[in-house]
């Protein structure tokens, strides 16, 4: 059997020993699967292992290289996806119960893209039910139960890709992939002491996948490295006629080199969680920003955000949509059979919100689009903490008073389809703590450079959970 | 979840991590103590009330007593983010943004300085 070393190893680096024939597919996958069947389950980070799937991608995958049929930097790696990315022959439980016996005989496009390059699909991640979308107080949100994180098992990976985090952190995939339609990839990033990208939105075709608020949904990796994340990106990125949010932009490519060659403008965002609200994650994440700017990485300036309802107008769009998205459950009443109390009735208050309410949501949006363009014409990057405060124990109550502040920059990346990266950059009473870069529309470029910078010159995104 | 510093209406604050942790719902966020969210808290708002009752009628039987505090105590949150909302001043030709627009400077790549000149252009007078 492989060794941690090995399963701990970057996409980037499992590539390259694959590409030399130093390690085979198969060996890495039976490894995979069984750290998975092992240390997953008392995770709870799987909703459904494929190993069927897995065993005979892996043999192909052998089979190819072996023939000199060389893909890409994702032949012959295993990573696990999300359970609300539809793969044929296999539930996609979206997390929740009243889907639990769900099958598709479709395939995801960002499922195909990855088969296409030739990696291994481990499972399906576990996943928060619906992704959140009809609000949830606790870990325990979730048909497989409350995702445990490895940093310490007592605590949560946050969600609502809580199974993804727990995966890639534990060693169990190579990466994995996320979903966020506010927070849902940086935060189990950042609890996690991964690497998360999210990307803009509709880079990356949704089609296949659970809608829950459908101008705000983006799909993103999940990894040990901001450099995976660019791989990934680079993968499964792409125009898709079969979504319609999806960007008519060239291809992502990576590596990709900045324009200019010269030093990030960034912006290190005052007050990213409100007004006088200080976080306990704030002073490891103002060291790294500190790191980059003296290496002459970037230059660092503060940055105010802009001032608006942009919170409530994200949740106004998430909770219409939501509502909209899941009609069916609502009305049929089985939205009871979820796991928490509140997604019991957070759907009916989303159906009772007014079309005008909605609209002036989306037209507080356009606002907030333009404001943040002027922005991003004097940074390159905004910067903060990735998020306020480390894991929460598993039976916290989300709701506590003690976590009610703002998440403007979470709220305003989302809103505007921002892309952001969570990497991580130190630790908190043994928790991990991790520094945010958001960028402009399609700047993934500028977010990947950032936290590659970063990554260079610290170990943070290489450190290890104590499981076993 | 809503901004406290932009604030018109309360200074009751709500929890982000209903949206951190992906829940990314305004109805969600019931930091509100639910002894707070008894009848008489509501009487006080007549919109939330209407909606109360409103899902009430059309769900005669769907909830137990505890979940029509819950219930409650989600449709004051959210009206409060409707009234932040609404207290934000539009005008008559600010349209809708349903998803991401992108400038035409930053589909074509330049997206840095094609935020810039689209920001001028566009006269953005509404920076910070």
């Amino acid at each position: 059997m492989l060794s941690d070393d090995i399963l701990y190893l970057s996409v980037r680096e499992l590539g390259g020993q694959i590409r030399s024939h130093k390690l085979s597919p198969v060996e890495l996958t039976e490894a995979y699967l069984e750290r998975a069947g092992r240390i997953g389950a008392r995770l709870n980070a799987f909703a459904t292992l494929t190993p069927d799937l897995a065993r005979e991608q892996a043999k192909a995958a052998e089979a190819e290289i072996k023939a000199g049929k060389y893909r890409g930097p994702l032949h012959g790696i295993p990573y696990a996806a999300k359970d609300l990315l539809a793969v044929p022959g296999y539930p996609t439980k979206w997390g929740a119960k009243p889907y639990a016996d769900q099958k598709f005989d479709y395939e995801a496009t960002v499922i195909r893209k990855l088969r296409e390059a030739g990696a291994i699909l481990l499972g399906k991640a576990a996943m928060i039910e619906l992704a959140g979308g009809m609000g949830y107080r606790f870990a325990s949100a979730s048909v497989t139960g409350p995702a445990k994180n490895p940093w310490n098992e007592g605590c949560w990976t946050c969600g609502s890709s809580s199974g993804s985090g727990a995966i890639v952190s534990a060693g169990l995939a190579a990466f994995a992939l996320g979903t966020e339609t506010w927070g849902s990839i940086i935060c189990p990033s950042s609890y996690c002491g991964i690497s998360g990208l999210r990307p803009t939105y509709g880079r990356v075709s949704r089609h296949g996948a659970m809608a829950l608020a459908y101008s705000m949904d983006k799909i993103g990796p999940m990894a040990r490295s901001a450099e995976d994340c660019g791989l990934i990106l680079s993968v499964i990125a792409g125009f898709d006629p079969q979504d319609p949010g999806s960007l008519q932009a060239e291809p992502f490519a990576y590596p990709a080199k900045r324009a200019d060659g010269q030093p990030l403008r960034i912006g290190w965002v005052k007050e990213p969680w409100g007004k006088d609200k200080k976080a306990e994650t704030d002073a490891a994440a103002k060291q790294a920003i500190d790191l980059l700017a003296n290496n002459g990485a970037a230059h660092v300036t503060e940055a105010l955000l802009p001032e608006g309802p942009w919170e409530a107008a994200g949740g106004i769009v998430v909770a219409v949509e939501g509502a909209a998205a899941f009609g069916n459950l609502l009305d049929s009443g089985k939205v009871m059979d979820l796991a928490d109390p509140i997604g019991h009735i957070g759907g009916y208050v989303g159906q009772h919100i007014h079309a005008s309410d909605y609209l002036r949501a989306q037209r507080v949006r356009g606002i907030l689009q333009k404001k943040m363009e002027t922005i991003f014409g004097q940074f390159d990057l905004l910067a903060a903490a990735g998020e306020a405060t480390t894991a929460t124990p598993l039976d916290f109550k989300l709701d506590d008073p003690s976590l009610s502040f703002g998440d403007p920059i979470g709220g305003i990346g989302n809103l505007c389809g921002l892309p952001a990266i969570s990497v991580p950059c130190g630790f908190h009473d043994g928790k991990p703590v991790s520094i945010q870069f958001v960028g402009a529309p399609r700047a993934e470029v500028n977010v990947l450079a950032a936290a590659v910078q970063f990554q260079a010159l610290t170990d943070w995104h290489a450190k290890r959970p104590p499981v076993t | 979840m809503i901004p406290e510093r932009s604030a018109p209406v309360s200074t009751r604050t709500v929890t982000r991590r209903d949206f951190a942790k992906g829940a990314a719902i305004a109805v969600a966020a019931a930091t509100v103590p639910l002894a707070a969210c008894n009848s008489s808290r509501g009487e006080e708002n007549p919109e939330a009330e209407a909606i109360f009752h409103a899902i009430l009628r059309q769900h005669p039987k769907l909830f137990n007593d505890d979940q029509k505090k819950e219930l409650r105590a989600q449709i004051e949150s959210t009206v409060e983010g409707l009234q932040k909302l609404r207290a934000y001043s539009l005008e008559n030709w600010d349209e809708p943004a349903a998803v991401l627009h992108l400038s035409a400077a930053s589909a074509s790549g330049d997206v840095l300085a094609g935020s810039l000149q689209h920001a001028q252009a566009k006269g953005a007078t509404n920076a910070e």
